[in-house]
């Protein structure tokens, strides 16, 4: 009895540290490559390229990171994706929120079939509509404006949608049932009762697309064609000029980019957690 | 019904105020309707209307040559048939999406399985190194990658080299270009099935796991007879969700950044290809037809998931 408890217990130790050395030699794998871009941007142009590489730079030049900003209008850029994450924000918050609602709280005749065909333009590959908009946008004149990035995410997205009708199926109908006894229109009981619940899966909607729209490579690459209206996504790209490529300040401006959304991450973890699981458990 | 709430107005003319109790009810009574405008608009203006040009305008010519789309008919589905270059990106795009979400599937299930066991300390750190990768901007990854896979100074081959191997040229070399953007994706999306199975393995019930130990299961009967089972249905929704991203995004972003589809073609998938046609040799005709293409595929794949029902019982 004694020993079969002993090899249990070795064999509980042994899962331990096995796992612990898994997964440490897994997080350093998935984080090297975020380190090593942190690094190349402290580093001077031929400490890049030195052999043995080196890991941390000494002195580091921090002074990459003012040539960086100063190299591209890095402070528009800022702002231009600034101002288009904001609105997209505000946009998805408004849409999304309404037909979430109507769609999980409302019973009438046919809301499946609705449901489902909202799925399904999750399924259609971004580069399908791509074409047809461009062209649409194009003859609206709204290529090379913010309007085309902004506007659909003020018509509701079909991830954000479902994620937030799934958490509003959870919340039982009796408190919307007891404010309609109480006197509150349905858009107040939407308001006033459904938001407030809703106030962790409504941050986990404004993160994802705060990510969507910062990380948007594709749309902001076909409708902004002037410098002055790029994305920090696009002015990455002219750190590369015609036969070289200035890794120290791209890996700078690299870092830059990322840093907001890591803070973001640090910060707000256990909400992006959350979203994850909200589709996928309940999915 | 109409009486639920009928707010008097301080207008003095009566029958504007009636006007706006009409709208008011109105309102109250079809308020689900107003509540859905949004994205029946989306999906009439941004998804239907726009995919039903998408094949009126692959059935079209439309180039640099032509100044407004012209019917042709099948011509452009005649030529992709009779066109390499596409059935070559077809192929490479499935390679691509079916061995990465392979591989991460593989390893996020590892991980996950290895995490769900209490008292590791420092585990919540680990947890959030682990998953940082998803959430970095895919032309951010891009660019790192491009600097870690570089032949002559890339911490890679820097590492090999110190090993006594000779790296290979990685995104430069046509043997190894598609492999190197497949592991790029790998490193950026297993944290998304690592963390989609430690939730879906939080979420199972403890019992059934209880009396597989009652009964003297081994861990690997365990695994096959109930884990996997009981998982199944987040397995399919993740593997659905990297399918779908991976002909969207993975395809595109990173790629774009890494090679633009090079060298040659080996590493140019249908996106790739299609943005190329359409918006780098302005011929929108035959990108459409091919984009049309990568639809239909997609649209196949999706049915099997549907078939396999990873929404049955869910939508109701």
């Amino acid at each position: 009895m004694a020993s079969r408890y002993g090899s249990k217990h070795r064999r509980y130790l042994r899962g331990q540290i096995l796992g612990r050395i898994f997964l440490f030699a897994m997080s350093i794998v998935f984080l090297l490559p975020i380190l090593w871009m942190f690094t190349t941007s402290i580093k001077d142009s031929s400490q890049v390229m030195a052999y043995p590489p080196i890991w941390l730079p000494r002195p580091p030049k921090w002074e990459n990171y003012r040539i960086a900003v100063n190299a591209i209008p890095f402070v528009l850029y800022l702002r231009n994706t600034v101002t288009i994450c904001f609105f997209t924000i505000i946009g998805t918050l408004l849409s999304s929120t309404l037909v979430a609602y109507s769609l999980a709280k409302i019973p009438w005749p046919g809301r499946n079939v609705l449901l489902l065909l909202i799925l399904s333009t999750m399924m259609l590959p971004f580069p399908v509509t791509m074409i047809p908009l461009f062209v649409t946008f194009g003859r609206l004149g709204w290529v090379n404006t913010f309007k085309p990035l902004i506007v659909p995410s003020f018509l509701g997205n079909a991830f954000y949608i479902f994620l937030l009708r799934q958490f509003f199926m959870t919340i039982p109908g009796e408190l919307s049932d007891a404010a309609r006894i109480d006197g509150a229109s349905e858009l107040g009981i939407f308001r006033r009762v459904i938001l407030p619940l809703s106030k962790p899966v409504l941050a986990v909607v404004a993160l994802f697309q705060f990510l969507g729209s910062w990380n948007d490579f594709l749309g902001p690459l076909i409708y902004l064609q002037s410098n002055d209206k790029y994305t920090l996504a696009i002015g990455l790209q002219m750190y590369r000029t015609t036969n070289y490529v200035e890794w120290e300040l791209l890996m700078a401006a690299s870092t830059l980019v990322v840093i907001p959304i890591l803070v973001l991450f640090f910060f707000a973890q256990r909400t992006f957690i959350e979203g994850i699981a909200i589709t996928g458990i309940k999915g | 019904m109409s009486s639920r709430k009928s707010t008097p107005t301080n207008l003095p003319n009566q029958t504007d105020s009636q006007a706006t109790t009409f709208l008011q009810d109105t309102f109250e009574t079809h308020f689900h309707v107003w509540f859905l405008a949004p994205v029946v608009v989306f999906l009439l203006l941004l998804t239907f209307i726009p995919t039903l040009y998408l094949f009126y305008l692959s059935l079209s010519r439309w180039d640099v040559m032509t100044r407004s789309p012209a019917f042709i008919g099948l011509t452009n589905y005649l030529h992709i048939m009779r066109d390499p270059v596409f059935w070559a990106s077809l192929q490479r795009t499935l390679v691509f999406v079916f061995s990465a979400v392979t591989i991460q599937l593989v390893l996020g299930f590892a991980i996950a399985l290895l995490v769900n066991r209490p008292h590791i300390r420092g585990i919540g750190i680990m947890r959030t190194l682990i998953i940082l990768p998803m959430s970095i901007t895919p032309i951010v990854v891009g660019l790192m990658w491009r600097i870690l896979y570089n032949p002559s100074f890339g911490l890679i081959n820097s590492t090999l080299a110190s090993l006594g191997i000779a790296g290979p040229e990685w995104l430069g070399s046509r043997d190894t270009a598609l492999l190197s953007v497949i592991l790029v994706d790998v490193w950026q999306w297993t944290p998304f099935m690592f963390l989609m199975m430690t939730a879906g393995l939080q979420s199972l019930p403890i019992e059934p796991f209880e009396a597989a130990r009652v009964d003297g299961a081994s861990g690997l009967q365990t695994f096959q007879l109930i884990t996997l089972p009981m998982m199944k249905p987040i397995i399919l929704i993740a593997l659905l969700f990297r399918i779908i991203d991976g002909f969207k995004v993975s395809t595109f972003d990173p790629i774009f950044i890494m090679t633009k589809g090079g060298p040659g073609s080996i590493t140019q998938t249908l996106n790739i290809y299609a943005f190329l046609t359409g918006f780098e040799w302005f011929n929108l005709g035959y990108a459409s037809a091919i984009v049309v293409c990568a639809l239909l595929l997609l649209t196949l794949i999706g049915r099997l998931f549907l078939r396999s029902g990873v929404f049955k019982g869910e939508i109701a």
